[in-house]
This record gives structure tokens, sequence and C-alpha cells, in this order.
């Protein structure tokens, strides 16, 4: 293998990028990547396994798994963490209740070694909804000032609407492409 | 280690058309309709065969490009996965399906294909029992066991308590049921050591299956001891312990490479401690030592803790497109307060677990393995864990890799040691105070090349090398690399054109991109990266004669480039490079002539004697090209090239040629390659004019001449007699023009005579060195060196196997044509005249009648291509001083000759002689008396003469064919046709037969003309009478045309018709004829003639019953069968009630094997039958 090899082979890669999209269960996630995927979202139930998909998007080739978010599933998130580019932390701002738990699992997972130096992006999901918080809100309450470990962004968005979850995917893409490639 | 001879040197640059390139999946519906066909023909062995053939095919074609398959991946996947999962459905049928699986996955990679796999918790129990089922023995399912554990390992993934499946283990007759986790567990490590590629997904499966949080915490730990055990007990010496120890190993990898570092953390000592002492670095099989590579490289990185590269964000994007287009992108967009950097600085105090040290060290030994992709795997593994370290060990690390470059270590250690440098060197960790220390080696690297004899290795390590500059460029900062730009830019550009293999120049041209991409700091960077790219790079004649010459026109780079010509590449073991640099430092003296002139020069010139060959060789070659390169600027500076060089140099370049003599270097090894350059020298020096007139230099100069003349190699003659043109002019002839009387006699008188050498090469050497004589060397000798060639130029029998000398004398006379030159009443001695044209025709119209053969083949066709060019180059030549000369016959042979060769068999000679008549019919001047010129054009238009493919068979055999119609050209149109249609190549047999056969029926109804030209037939058959080469194949076409019924409108009834003449004709070409293939071909032809009555008919059946007597039993045995089926064609040859009696003799009697009495009886009593006398035997002679 010389460096002509190597050279195509990253150029493939290079395009290819590994998303994680986690959250609490009925956050959102599923009906986020339909929507992106152009499928219904009226049938959706509860994620009980994961699902993957593979879209094009601005030349990238995304491959975003999406893994159920209840709780007896979260224990086996971690098997899912491997050469991940972004993590997408979705959150229902509608959700006050479960607005703890929520940023207790998340700074878990921010201290995960694999995930290290993955980028973040936090959807404020279900802004649709009357008296869903704002993403400054939910900002404040899920302490991501206090994250210094990884590039994020937080996003308010709809997936019922399909509000800003493309400004989000353009963030998250541009981010994963201006860092060198490393191929680790 | 395997000689790294890639590339075949010659024009590599053609490699690209191989390279298929698809815009997108076109053959989808195919695909899918193989897909769907299975279920209808999986009872059929061979349609599966066809069906999985062109599956296979189509798949292949996308191996280069498989994310094109994308979009459908998923859809095809499923189609295939819905036959083969069930699991009623016939074995054939499930087996094709999983092999269309396997070969899809293996076309895209099973990462991205097992993703598309379904995995619901449903899915988990049939696969299982499909597993269960399963005979790991049973070689013609590899397939499908290898599709089915990679599916397992996504499904086993479920984040779902597998417990949750395991609710009804009692079973109802009391027996307990395994649980899922253990089922899955059995399968992976009874696949774990078998032989076939199963393996490969038994340790994928499971090192997924084994981090999961519930298997982890309840077999882990017995697993590890299961593997440990293996790796200590397996005896890498047998096939088993090999698979087995390549399972564990590739399971252990992933698993540490996938699981949870803290949770695998301890573990972590004891399985490097077992896996180190089996020694497996002394394993013989490279796949158990890649798989030791990349455990240790795990464990390594185990015990540290990960660090993110905290300078990532700072070089640029990840692909260079990005960077070399916009700009760099930005990281985020600024204002934002939601983007926040994260802390870059780590702490330093971590603790480094003693094992590290093991690690590193092993990872050394693996860097230099024999096997590159062992090294491979030590030089990811060495970046990787190196990275994870404090920075004062990282350094460490640095430090043993350089080490590795010393003389005393291999090939292999060299290339191993960039691979690491380039890993350490992307990952950033290589600090710039190394720089100082790594950049000299690496220059070292980039020039790698270790002679073998008449090879050398190095390739690879110059092409990694090229690796370690463009890691260089990604990683650090351009202030950090700026003291070495210069040198790295130069070295780089130096191997993208100098290299002599095509993918180290590509790959130098990559890294030298990547450096102006992301440094910006090369000098002139992106004016040469859009020059010197991939493709221009990939022709290396190209490469060294221009592009070179390109560069070196930066003076940034103009010394380098011509230093490493001179000082590296005039020595290589390539004689083509040596060349090839020797053209390229000729191309670059313009750039530098000074430098040239003062240094270069002066160096390479006491390397004309050293002791090294190829230098010696490769450094007269470049004096020679640089001296003439120097005269033209001295000239323009208005200085002779001897005020140019100093003194000392014209003294030595004069004394080059006899120091080798008295070193007897001409005649030792390599001697060839002396007299080459030397002559390459003689001719320099003579067209630069140095003063070396009447030294005795000049005297040794043409006896080295003299001696390459009769010199076996054709490119050593070919390099004496370039030189003559330039050495006798400026040599041998006084400043006014004219020649030395003196040598011009010893010259010519010796040369004469040498023509008539009876050493072949000798005759070649000295035509073609007369045939290179300058002007003033044939004044007033012209007439002599003429008869001279012509003799050569003449068949005769003792040498008729010299048909090279006859080619050479041919080609010379007509370059002493074109040298001297034409006058109409000029002096015959002196220039081409009406006095003596018609003796230069007449020599080559002899010469395109040679149709020698000898074991060779036709070896004639040499010298009639030769003659036919000729012809061509002296027609032009006089049409253009004086058309007048030609005679309207000298007009009318040449045509009618290149008509002739335009339709006989060899294709080369037949496209030359297409392409060079098209050129005389449309020669500018005209050329005057074209036989039938207007019908001619008519035939060939301009348009069409021009544009046509002559090589192509079927045009020129149409289009030529067409002059039969012409009465100037018939006879020589079908001399060669005959040969043609009568041949044996099935391709050019096709298509003059098919001309022929148009141009017959063209002429039905038209009696007359027919008659015309079966006329012209028989005059071809009678002037080749018993001419074989002619007689033979005629007698065939004949047979053709009489099959094809386009003769028989030809009138037999006089005597004397042209069907008795071709009875009588062929009947004197085979009487007493010892040939059995004309003889037999003779009986087609008298059967083929009984169509005609009266005189025809009876002597064609009295021939043929001659023949069923003759003396070789084949004849008679296939004359009787010709006879059989005539007799049928032609029923009313035979009396009607004698039919039955005669085909029964005919078909019963075994005329080849009964005694010659029985068979005369039989065949008087057809005879008899027949109405005819019977034959008289005559007495033998
Ligand atoms: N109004 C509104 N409802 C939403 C929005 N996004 C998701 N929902 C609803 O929220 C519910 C849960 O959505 P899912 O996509 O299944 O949530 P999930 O994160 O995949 O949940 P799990 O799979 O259990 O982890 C569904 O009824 C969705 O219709 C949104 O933007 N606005
Ligand atoms: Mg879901």
């Amino acid at each position: 293998m010389g460096l002509l090899t190597i050279l195509k082979k990253m150029k493939q890669k290079e395009k290819e990028v590994r998303l994680l999209m986690l959250g609490l269960d009925n956050a959102g996630k599923t009906t986020i990547l339909k929507k992106f995927n152009g499928e219904d979202i009226d049938t959706i139930s509860p994620t009980l396994g994961f699902n993957i998909k593979t879209l094009e998007h601005r030349g990238f080739k995304l491959n975003i798994w999406d893994v159920g978010g209840q709780k007896s599933l979260r224990s086996y998130w971690r098997n899912y963490f491997e050469s991940t580019d972004a993590l997408i932390w979705v959150v229902d701002s509608a959700d006050r209740m479960r607005l703890n738990d929520c940023k207790k699992e998340l700074h878990a997972l921010l201290v995960e070694e694999r995930l290290a130096g993955a980028t973040l992006l936090v959807f404020a999901n279900k802004q649709d909804l009357p008296g869903s918080l704002t993403a400054k809100e939910i900002r404040e309450a899920l302490d991501l000032d206090s994250i210094k470990t990884h590039h994020w962004l937080i996003q308010d968005c709809s997936a019922v609407t399909g509000d800003n979850l493309l400004n989000g995917m353009d963030w998250v893409v541009n981010d994963i492409a201006s860092r060198i490639f490393t191929m680790d | 280690m395997a000689a790294n001879m890639t590339g075949d040197g010659k024009d590599d640059g053609a490699d690209e058309s191989k390279l298929q390139v698809h815009e997108t999946f076109t053959e989808l519906e195919e695909v899918k309709e193989l897909i769907r066909g299975l279920e209808n023909i999986y009872e059929d062995f061979i349609e599966m065969e066809r069906s999985a053939e062109r599956f296979r095919f189509i798949i292949d074609d996308y191996q280069e490009q498989p994310h094109l398959i994308d979009p459908y991946l998923e859809e095809l996947m499923l189609m295939l996965l819905n036959i083969a999962k069930q699991p009623k459905a016939p074995r054939p049928l499930t087996r094709q399906a999983f092999s269309y699986l396997y070969l899809i996955t293996k076309m895209r990679g099973f990462k991205q294909v097992v993703r598309l796999l379904p995995h619901e918790v449903s899915d988990m129990e049939p696969l299982l029992s499909l597993i269960e089922s399963q005979n790991p023995t049973d070689y013609e399912l590899w397939e499908t066991r290898y599709m089915l554990l990679l599916w397992l390992s996504i499904v086993c993934m479920i984040p779902f308590d597998l417990k949750r499946l395991d609710s009804n283990l009692q079973q109802g007759d009391g027996s307990v049921k395994m649980r899922t986790m253990d089922r899955i567990m059995a399968i992976g490590k009874m696949y774990l050591s078998v032989n076939d590629k199963v393996r490969d997904a038994a340790a994928y499966l499971v090192s997924r299956f084994l981090t999961r949080l519930d298997v982890k915490q309840e077999l882990l730990p017995s697993i590890l001891d299961w593997m440990m055990k293996i790796l200590k007990d397996a005896d890498h010496q047998t096939v088993l312990g090999c698979n087995q120890l390549c399972g564990v190993l590739a399971t252990s990898a992933l698993l540490f490479k996938h699981g949870k570092r803290e949770d695998l953390l301890q573990y972590a000592p004891i399985v490097l401690q077992v896996a180190l002492e089996a020694k497996l670095e002394l394993c013989d099989s490279c796949v158990v030592r890649k798989m030791m590579g990349k455990l240790i490289h795990r464990l390594g990185l185990t015990f540290l803790k990960s660090r993110v590269a905290a300078w990532r964000y700072q070089r640029g994007s990840r692909s260079l497109a990005a960077n070399l287009g916009g700009g760099v992108v930005k990281s985020t967009e600024g204002g934002s307060s939601d983007v926040i950097q994260g802390p870059e600085e780590e702490d330093e105090d971590d603790d480094v677990p003693e094992e590290i040290e093991e690690v590193i060290e092993h990872l050394l030994v693996y860097l230099k393995d024999k096997e590159t992709i062992v090294r491979w795997t030590a030089a990811k593994g060495i970046g990787r864990v190196t990275g994870r370290l404090p920075q004062e060990l990282a350094d460490d690390v640095v430090g043993s890799v350089l080490e590795l470059f010393s003389s005393q270590e291999t090939n292999g250690a060299w290339h191993g040691g960039c691979l690491a440098l380039a890993e350490l060197g992307r990952r950033g960790l290589l600090l710039p105070g190394r720089l100082k220390d790594v950049v000299p080696v690496i220059m070292k690297a980039l020039a790698y090349d270790e002679r073998r004899g008449n090879f050398s290795v190095g390739a690879h390590v110059r092409d990694a090398a090229c690796y370690v500059c463009w890691a260089f460029a990604r990683a650090y900062e351009p202030k950090e690399i700026l003291p070495y730009v210069n040198q790295i830019a130069s070295c780089l550009i130096i191997a993208s054109v100098f290299d002599r293999e095509v993918n180290v120049r590509r790959a130098a041209a990559a890294a030298f991109q990547e450096n102006v991409g992301r440094q910006g700091t090369f000098p002139h960077g992106i004016d040469i990266l859009t020059t010197v790219d991939y493709f221009a790079v990939g022709n290396r004649v190209r490469c060294f004669t221009e592009l070179s010459v390109f560069i070196a026109n930066f003076p940034e780079y103009t010394q380098a480039v011509i230093d490493h010509l001179a000082e590296v590449k005039l020595a290589h073991w390539d004689s083509a490079i040596r060349e090839l640099s020797a053209q390229a430092l000729h191309n670059l003296t313009p750039c530098s002539p000074d430098y040239m002139a003062a240094t270069v020069l002066p160096k390479l010139l006491p390397l004309t004697s050293g002791l090294d060959l190829f230098q010696r060789h490769g450094a007269i070659l470049a004096v020679a090209e640089i001296l003439h390169a120097l005269y033209p600027i001295s000239q323009a500076r208005k200085k002779s090239l001897v005020d140019l060089l100093d003194e000392n140099s014209l003294e030595e370049v004069q004394s080059v040629s006899k120091k080798l003599q008295d070193a007897k270097m001409f005649k030792r090894h390599g001697g060839e390659y002396m007299r080459t350059a030397v002559c390459c020298l003689i001719e320099k020096c003579s067209l630069s004019k140095l003063p070396f007139h009447n030294k005795p230099v000049i005297e040794l100069w043409q006896s080295v001449i003299d001696e390459c003349l009769t010199h076996i190699e054709p490119e050593i003659q070919a390099a004496a007699v370039a030189a003559i043109p330039s050495f006798f002019s400026e040599y041998f002839t006084r400043p006014d023009g004219s020649v030395l009387q003196d040598k011009q006699e010893s010259i010519l008188s010796h040369y004469l005579q040498e023509l008539k050498s009876s050493n072949e090469p000798t005759r070649q050497g000295h035509s073609l060195a007369l045939g290179a004589l300058p002007r003033a060397m044939l004044q007033g000798q012209l007439s002599r060196v003429m008869a001279g060639l012509i003799a050569v130029s003449e068949v005769t029998q003792k040498e008729e196997k010299m048909a090279e000398a006859r080619r050479d004398a041919v080609k010379a006379l007509s370059g002493i044509c074109e040298t001297v030159g034409v006058a109409n009443d000029g002096k015959a001695d002196s220039v081409l005249c009406s006095a003596n044209v018609a003796t230069v025709y007449s020599a080559l119209l002899q010469a395109i009648k040679d149709y020698t053969l000898d074991s060779r083949g036709d070896i004639g066709a040499w010298v009639r291509e030769a003659s036919m060019q000729a012809l061509h180059d002296v027609t032009s030549l006089i049409v253009r001083s004086d058309p007048q000369m030609l005679t309207p016959d000298i007009c009318k042979r040449v045509f009618c000759s290149l008509v002739q060769q335009a339709v006989e068999k060899i294709d080369r000679t037949r496209s030359l002689a297409g392409h060079l008549f098209s050129k005389l019919i449309y020669h500018s001047p005209t050329v005057p008396h074209i036989p039938q010129e207007k019908e001619v054009k008519d035939v060939f238009p301009e348009v069409l003469a021009k544009g046509t493919n002559w090589s192509a068979v079927s045009d020129t055999y149409t289009m030529f064919s067409r002059l039969l119609a012409l009465d100037e050209y018939t006879y020589n149109v079908l001399l060669g046709l005959v040969i043609s249609v009568g041949g044996l190549t099935e391709s050019v047999v096709k298509f003059s037969s098919a001309s022929l056969l148009e141009y017959l029926k063209s002429l039905s109804g038209d009696r007359a003309a027919l008659e015309r030209f079966m006329g012209v037939y028989l005059a071809v058959c009678r002037d080749h009478h018993r001419d074989d080469r002619v007689s033979l194949p005629a007698m065939k076409a004949l047979d053709h045309m009489l099959c094809w019924g386009v003769l028989d409108t030809l009138a037999s009834d006089k005597s004397d018709s042209i069907p008795d003449q071709l009875v009588s004709h062929i009947r004197s070409e085979v009487t007493k004829c010892g040939n059995p293939q004309k003889i037999m071909a003779a009986a087609d032809v008298y059967c083929g003639l009984l169509q005609f009555e009266g005189s025809p008919r009876s002597k064609c059946l009295t021939q043929l019953m001659i023949l069923l007597c003759h003396k070789y039993p084949r004849v008679r045995k296939t004359t009787a069968d010709k006879v059989y089926e005539a007799l049928l064609t032609y029923d009313e040859v035979v009396p009607e009630e004698q039919v039955s009696d005669v085909m029964s003799v005919l078909s019963e009697t075994s005329w080849d094997n009964l005694e010659i009495a029985e068979i005369r009886e039989k065949r008087n009593s057809l005879c008899d039958m027949l109405g005819i006398k019977r034959p008289v035997l005559l007495k033998q002679s």
C-alpha cells in the first residue's frame, strides 16, 4: 500500500461522518431522523433497539445512529460510541420535569473517553409546543457553559415542522469538516 | 524480499486508459433481475453458473468505486436476504443468494454492509437456529456462514437484556435449552479456529459481543482465560495452530479496540505478557505477525488515556480541495458564544505504566518486519501509542525510529521507519525541534535506491518518504517548516519528475500538492503543481525532457534539478534513465549555460573514464549532450565554444576516447554502452565544431565508427550511422565544403569493399553508413556507391537469406538520393539525374519483388516495405524538384507495384502500401503520369484516401479491388488479390474473397468483360508458372470462383476456350509435381471445371481419373471424394443409367488402402462407364 492508495482511501473516508443521536426517551430523536430522511413521522413508536440511516448532506455521507432512550436501554449506549464524529443530544423542550435527568445523562456521556473530541450539538426540540423552554433556558438548565472539552452548539428546533433542523446539521458538518482528518 | 521492479519503464503513462470509470451504478435493473431470477433457475446448474458469472462480473467492475452502489445497497441486500434467510428454501437457491451477498460485501466492505442488515430483537432466535444448523466444514457454504456471522454481529448489538429472550428454557421434555448468551458465545468460539474467512467474521462477532455490558460482566473473564490458553498452547508451526492464533489475536485486538478502556485495563497486563511470551515475531505466517502487531498496539492504547490533538482545528479542513478552493474554513462563525474551545493543555504528569516500554520495543521490531503489511500495522501502532505519551517519552520514540535509518539496516527497516515517521508526523508528534534530524533522513529516503546488479530495490522506501512529506504538510505550522522548505520542495519535485517508477512520481506530486496547499510557502508552488500534476508525471519521457525544463526555469530549482541529474541519475542502473538524463541535461543547458560549462562539465569529465560502467556511460552521454547544447549559446554570444569551456575541459573531451581504448573498455563487459556513448560524443562534438581537425582523435573516432558498423547489434550500428554525417562533414571537408579526397577515397573503397562481406551485419552497417554519407563525400563517386548498394539489394541464390542487408541497402539508396538531390541534366556521378534515375527505379522495383522465405517466414517483406518507402520518398523528392524526370513507364510501375502490395496478405505491408499509395496520388506537387488518374481518384476520393485506416482489412480490400475494373491495374491487383484469396489467414481470406466476389458479380451478364478478366488471370498464372507462391493460391482462388458460380457464363463452345486454357494450365502446373497440397487443389479445380461441357469436361475427367491412381494414397482418396461430390452437383456428367454404379465404385473402393493394380482396375471400370479413354501409363523416365 503506497501513498496513492492511502490518499484514495482517505478521500473516501474523509467524506464519511458518523453521528450518534442520543437523548431521553420521547425527546424526538427518531422523529428528527425520519424528518431528515423524508419519511412519514406520524407512525413513530418508541425505539426499542436502534436505527441507522445514511444521508447525503453537502457532499458528506452522514451515518446517523439513533438509539432508543428509555431508561433500560441507556446502559447500552456505550456500545455505539466508537469512532463517533459528533454527538447529537436531543431534548424535549417541553419536558420540564426531566430536565435534571437530561442534564445528568448528558454530562455522564461527556466524560466518556471514546467521545472525547467529538462535536456536540444539542437540539432543543419541540419548540412548536406552547410552553416549551427556549434554547437559552435549556442551555442554562443543562449547564452547557461548563463544557470545555467539546465544541458545542445549542439549536432550537422542531422535528414536526422541520424548523432549524438543517441549521443544526450544517453546523455539525461544518465543525467536523474544519478539523483535520486523522483517520484514528 | 521481492525486487521492486514496478513500472515497465518504457511508456508508463498508458495505464490510465485501463481504468474503468463509472458515473453511476448503471446495472441496477440487471442486477435486480438476476436476483429475482434465482427462484426460477435454481434447479438448472448451468443457468445458475451463468447468472453467478454475470453478477460477479458486474460487481467486480465497481471494485474501484464501490460507493456508487450505496443508494441501492439496502434494497439489494434486503432482496437477497429475503431469499437467503428462508430456512426451508432449497440449498442451491440460498447458497447462491448468500454468495451474492458476500460479493457485494466484499466489494463495499463489511462495515458498510453490516449496518444495513436487520437488527430487531425478533431477528435473534431465527438467526441463531439458522447458524446452528450449519455444518462448519461444508466448503461450498462458507459464504453463507460468513454472512450469517456478520449478521449476528449486528443483531447482538440490540440494547436489550438477552435474558429477556430466555424465558422458556425449560423444554417440554424436561431438558434445558442453552441461554442465548451461551449460544452466541459457542458459535463464536467454534468459528474462531476455522480455516476460512468465516474466522474473520467470528472475530468481529465475538469482539462486538464481549463489549456488551451484560456479556462483559458474565463471560469476559472466562473467555479471556480461554483465549490466553490458546495463545499459550497453540503451535504456530502448524496450520491449525496458526488458524487458532489468528482467530484469537484478531478477536482480542478488536476487543481492546472497541471496548471501553477502563473496563479492559485490568486485563491488559496479563494479555500482553502471554502474547509476548508466545514469541510470535518468529512465526512464519505474516498474518499472525500482523495480528500480533495489532494486538500489541491496541494493548498499548489501553494502558494510556486518550488525548485529543489540540491543534486539529488549526491545521485546516479535512479535504485539501476545500483549502485550495476557498481558503481555510473557519472553525465556527465568530460572535456566537455557544461554541467554546476545549482546554488544550493536558496534564503531563499521568503515570505511564511500565508495560509501555515493552509495547514500543516490540512494535519497533515489527516495524522492520520483512512483510509490508506487518510494518504498516506496526507503524500505525507506534503513531497511535505515541500520541498518548507525554512529550518527553514521545520524543524518545522518535529517537528510536530515527535509529532505523542506518546503512546497516535493510530496505524493509527504512520503509518501516518512513511509515512510522509519517504516522508520527501527521499526529504532530515530531516536535519542530526534531525536524533538523528528520528532514535529512527523509531526503535520503526519498532517493533510496539500493542497486542489485541490473535492478534495484527501494521504490517502496521512496514512496513512504513521500508519505512523510505529505504528513508534515498537514501537521506543521508553515513557520516551523520554513527553514526546510526549499530542501523539501526541491527533493519532492525531483522525485516527481525523475523517479524511475510512475507510482513514486505520482506520490511525490501528491505530497508536493499537499505541501503547497497547506503550507503555501513552497516557491512557485501553485505554478508547478498545476503543470506537474498526477497525469503529467505519468509519462516519463515528458518528465525528463519537458517538465524538467519547466521546473528549472524557476531559479530556486535550477541547480537542484541539474545537480540531481548529473550526480545521481546519470549513474542509474537503467540505461534508459541514463539516456533520458543526458537528454534532459541538453535541454536544461540554456537555463544555466555558465554553470554547465564551468561546474557540471568539469565534474563529469573525470567520470567518463571512471570505474563504474553505468556512471561512465551516463557521463559520456551527458558531456556530449551538454557540449551540443552549449554550441548555439556560444554562437549567439558571438564566441567560439572553446571560449566558454575551460582549457582543461577541451583537452579532456579530446582524450575521453583514448582513455577508454587504452583501458580496453570497448572490449570489456559493457563495451556496447561505451561504443554507443562514444558515437554520441563524436556526433555531438562534430555538430559543435570542436577544433579537433587533424588531431589523432579523429583517426581514433573513425576507427570506433568503423568497428561499430560491423557490430551485430542494430542499436550500435545505428549510433555509428547517426554520427557519420556530422563527423565526416566537419572533419573531412575543407571550409569551402570540398571533400578531402584521400579521405573520401579511403573511406569509400573500404565501405564498398565491406558491402561484399559474407557477414550480414557488416553489410547492413556499411550500407547504412553509405546511405548516411554527407553530400560532399558522394561528389564524383555517386555511381560507384549506387552500384555497390544496388548489388547488395539484389537477391542472389547464395545470399538469399540476407534480407536485412537488402533492406538496408534499399534504405541507403533512397538516403543518398535524398542527400545529393535532383538535377535533370546533372552529372550522374554527383546528383540524381536523367542519366541514373532509371537505374535507381529499376533497383527499387526489383526489390519490391523480393518474396524470399526462410524459417523466419516471409523475410522478403522487410525488403518490400523498404522498397515501397523508398519509391515513395524518391518519387516525392523528384516531383518536388523536377517532375519531368519521371517517365510514364516508371510511374505506371510504381503505382501498380504499390497497388499489388496493398492487397497482399501481410497486414503491415498492406497498410504501408495503402498509406503510401494514397499519399502519392494526392501528392503536392502532383506526381505525373498516374495511370487512369481520374478513375483512380474516383475510387479514392481525397478525404477518404487521407482518412482511411489502412490497417483495417475490410476497407483496404474493398477499395483496392475496385481497381480491378481499370485496365492498367487489373493485372497487379489480381496478382496481389489471388494470394490473399488463396491464402490461409482467416480474416484475410474472408475480406479479400468478399471483394473479389463483389467485383465478379458486377461483371455478370457481361461475357466480354469476364473473358477479359479471365485472360488476365491466365496471364498471371502463366507469368508465375510453377512458382508455388503464386500458382498455388491462384488455383485455390480459381476454385473459389468456380464454386461461387460466377464463371458459368464462360463459353466452352470452341476449342481453346477459356475453360480449355484453364484445364491445360492446371495440368501443366501439376505434371510431375510432388506437392500433394497443390495436386489436391488441382483436383478441386478439375471438379469445378466439370461444369463446362465439351472438351473441358472430358479433359478434366481424364485428369481426375489419372489422379485416382496417383502414387500418394491421400491424393487418391481425396480425389475420389471430390469426384463423388462433383458428380452429385453436376448430374449431367454421367449417363443416367450408370450413375448408381459410378457412385458406388467411387464410394465403396478403399482408394488409399488397396494394391495399385486393384485400384487401376476399379479406375478403368469407371473410365468405361464414363465413356472416356483409359489413361495409359507412361514409362517412367
Ligand atoms: N409537537 C412535537 N412533537 C414532537 C416533536 N418531535 C417529536 N415529537 C413527538 O414526540 C414523540 C416521541 O418522538 P420519538 O421520535 O419517538 O422520540 P424518541 O426520542 O425517538 O424516543 P425513544 O425512541 O423512546 O428514545 C412522538 O409522538 C413525536 O410525534 C416536535 O418537534 N414537536
Ligand atoms: Mg426513537
